[in-house]
């Protein structure tokens, strides 16, 4: 007679044996092993621990890496110790500030970083709440578009998956973010053997995952087509209904373009359409003029929708067209407070574009005629010279002193010209400076010019502005106003002569209050102060300019510091 | 009308073997007490329970015996009922000396548990083989439950594979 085993009790009771039992998960993968029944039991438990609903072939690594993943973050040691004191199993459930990044000194390959991402998500499972979080996924686009569909699949489910339980734990603020590390690791293996290298770790990928794929190239035809096949969609949402409305997410940055593609899309959509939003930012994104609607009709699906802070940077994609539908955005959703236009952006001289502007201006300007405010309800706005004056301008001078309009934050396309007779012609600054009617002195208003992006190839700013303070054609009004100013910081730790002639400078500068110095790349390497010109720099500026705070820009943790290296807790968006 | 507490019922099993047992025992399962329920009219006729065994009903009566009288959980108390089955150790001295068995009768009790509709017998018993399979390796899970290795040598050599970097700790 044939003996009772445990395969012979139906599967029912077996997900009841593997899945109500407090099983540590390593069990779960080893009961995987098992056999083939098993493995089709444990498998969807351990999925549906990770938060994945929709298993697939694909996610088995992802469940058996789970086994041995890796935690480490790079310079956040408060950081880290809550985190490794879950990983050792201490009662933490609550955590303020999540920062997980990539350790730059590690060598990566693929299986360590899926490693470190399934522990990652394991471990933000056993929190009960996340405050705020900022997540890097790491080589996320390289993988996929290299690798084939594979990864895609896996990362999907592993991205999804983090992304969905930081939301879950009450997460209020979320920065998403790539690095360009796997890049390297790709870019030096493609070196060694042209695409050989590449073919190398194709074949790693498939060996480590057991998926095969159609002889994927550099380029990434599967990545390709899975974009080119993509609907935008209108309905879909991958986040559980119920976890959208009881969201408590207020503020997402999203500098990851893997975001705005398949296959994780549909979560970002179904994200920008949660009713608590209040902030977003787009840095670095590539978008399609497709996409770029589904973000804004998403965006405008909450009822009560409130967003008042909204930054696009560095989006590359953003053209006339997308600008002008930002505005039409802006102006029919009516809560947006604080606008955050960084480069590129859209040259406004693009007659189209003028035009699709008047044109809307016309249609909803009701009877007032031709003064009607674009952005009526802004309190701070940062963008191009050129763009402020546009929108600016739209209104008349009775209507800008009424507006709210708090601060202004001015980025400088070109602002000196250096001229082979070695004059300076400080002509070029931003027409906006000097129009009483779109800049009205003494209102309070907090303008801040920020020269960082200014067409600095001509050479040394220290010079320009020394000579600049003995131009002789160059009224002092120009800059009144201007109460905050930002300067790349190169040349500056070179020329230490030059300190108190910059700091007169400063001083002649009516009202000026904060001058902001940023680390900028020249030549290929990083400008930063050292601590003893700092200190120098701020004696100077104590005696010559005593009214003029001096900060510099800590581009590593995006805070302002001093010459003492107090933190001040405020930060600019740069490009750097 | 309320049946008196001393009322007899007779089972009788699917290798014909019949126990005459008090009625509030019985009613430890669910599916017999339901069908008591229904039955309105004293019968003589024993309850046939064709998916149990004359040796393994007489250990699920021990239990029910033991734990006669106390209240049976119902559908509201199933949420604390999940709170309190996470703790594979908490079985209760006298249920885990009960359960001590062989593999055989240790699932043989867990299906007429399922069967019979025995929530707290099919807990115990489905604790008591999580317990078993807990902190071993997939081949450790094989040899103790007589299980046959059923992948191929494609997927084993895979699943090899996937340990070499998983143990990487």
């Amino acid at each position: 007679m044939h003996t009772l085993n445990l395969q012979d009790l139906p599967t029912e009771l077996l997900q009841k044996i593997f899945v109500t039992n407090d099983f540590p998960r390593e069990n779960l993968i080893s009961i995987a092993r098992v056999s083939r029944r098993f493995n089709s039991i444990a498998i969807p438990a351990v999925l549906a621990l990770y938060g994945i609903r929709q298993p697939s072939k694909q996610f088995k690594a992802c469940v058996w890496c789970g086994t041995a993943v890796q935690l480490f973050s790079e310079g956040k040691r408060g950081k880290v110790d809550v985190l490794s004191g879950l990983a050792l199993g201490f009662d933490i459930t609550e955590v303020e500030e999540l920062d997980w990044r990539i350790d730059a000194e590690r060598s990566y390959t693929m299986d360590v970083l899926f490693k470190d991402y399934g522990r990652l998500l394991r471990i933000l499972q056993r929190l009960q709440r996340i405050k705020t979080a900022s997540i890097s996924f790491e080589g996320l686009n390289y993988f996929s578009a290299w690798a084939g569909a594979a990864p895609i699949g896996i990362w999907r489910g592993l991205m999804e998956g983090i992304l969905n339980v930081l939301v879950e734990r009450g997460c209020k603020s979320l920065v998403i973010y790539h690095g360009s590390l796997v890049a390297q690791i790709f870019v030096k293996t493609k070196k060694r053997g042209e695409s050989e290298g590449v073919a190398v770790m194709v074949q790693r990928t498939k060996n480590l995952f057991g998926v095969s794929t159609t002889s994927p190239t550099l380029e990434g035809p599967t990545w390709k087509m899975a974009r080119s096949k993509a609907s935008v969609p209108m309905k879909l949402a991958n986040l559980s209904e119920a976890a959208r409305r009881s969201s408590q997410l207020q503020r997402i940055h999203i500098s990851s373009c893997m975001l705005l593609h398949p296959p994780l899309s549909h979560w970002t959509y179904s994200i920008l359409a949660t009713p608590s939003l209040t902030s977003l930012t787009l840095c670095g994104l590539e978008f399609t003029a497709l996409e770029w609607e589904a973000i804004l009709s998403w965006l405008a699906i909450p009822l009560k929708a409130k967003l008042v802070e909204l930054t696009i940077e560095r989006c590359h994609r953003f053209t006339t067209s997308t600008a002008t539908s930002l505005i039409e955005f802006i102006v029919q959703l009516g809560s947006l407070t604080h606008l955050r236009l960084g480069p590129p952006f859209p040259d406004v001289s693009n007659p189209d574009f003028k035009r699709t502007l008047q044109n809307f201006k016309s249609k909803s300007g009701v009877e007032s005629g031709d003064n009607v405010q674009v952005l009526p309800n802004l309190v701070s706005l940062e963008a191009f010279s050129d763009w402020i004056e546009l929108l600016l301008s739209s209104s008349s001078p009775s209507q800008t002193q009424r507006s709210n309009l708090k601060s202004l934050y001015i980025r400088a396309r070109t602002v000196f010209f250096h001229t082979y007779f070695n004059h300076l012609c400080p002509v070029a600054l931003p027409p906006v400076l000097s129009s009483p009617v779109l800049l009205p002195r003494g209102s309070g208003l907090q303008v801040t010019l920020d020269l960082y992006q200014a067409d600095t190839d001509s050479g040394n700013l220290e010079g320009y502005i020394s000579q600049l303070s003995r131009s002789t054609d160059m009224s002092p009004e120009v800059f009144e106003g201007i109460t905050h100013l930002v300067l790349p910081s190169w040349d500056f730790t070179l020329s230490l002569p030059h300190y108190e002639a910059t700091c007169r400078f400063f001083a002649m500068w009516k009202g000026l209050e904060e001058v902001i110095f940023a680390p900028s790349t020249k030549g290929g390497t990083l400008k930063v102060w050292e601590k003893g010109d700092k200190v120098t720099f701020s004696a100077h500026a104590r005696k010559w300019c005593p009214n003029v705070k001096v900060f510099w820009y800590n581009h590593m943790e995006h805070r302002l510091t001093n010459a003492e290296g107090v933190v001040e807790d405020r930060f600019y968006v740069m490009n750097i | 009308m309320a049946a008196p507490a001393t009322q007899q019922i007779k089972i009788r099993c699917n290798d014909e073997k019949e126990f005459t047992v008090d009625r509030d025992v019985l009613e430890r399962s669910v599916l017999i007490k339901n069908m008591l329920e229904d039955v309105t009219e004293q019968q003589d006729a024993p309850i046939p329970l064709p998916n149990v065994s004359g040796p393994v009903m007489a250990k699920v009566l021990e239990y029910c015996t033991h734990h006669r009288g106390e209240p049976l959980p119902s559908a509201d108390t199933e949420q604390s009922q999940d709170e309190t089955r996470k703790r594979t150790t908490d079985i209760s001295e006298w249920d885990q000396k009960f359960i001590t068995v062989d593999q055989e009768m240790l699932f043989e009790i867990i299906l007429a548990a399922n069967y019979l509709d025995i929530k707290s017998l099919l807990d115990v018993g489905c604790k008591t083989v999580a317990n078993m399979i807990k902190g071993k390796t997939p081949e450790e899970i094989r040899k103790l439950f007589n299980i046959v290795n059923d992948f191929t040598p494609e997927e084993e050599a895979q699943i090899k594979k996937e340990n070499e970097w998983a143990e990487d700790r």
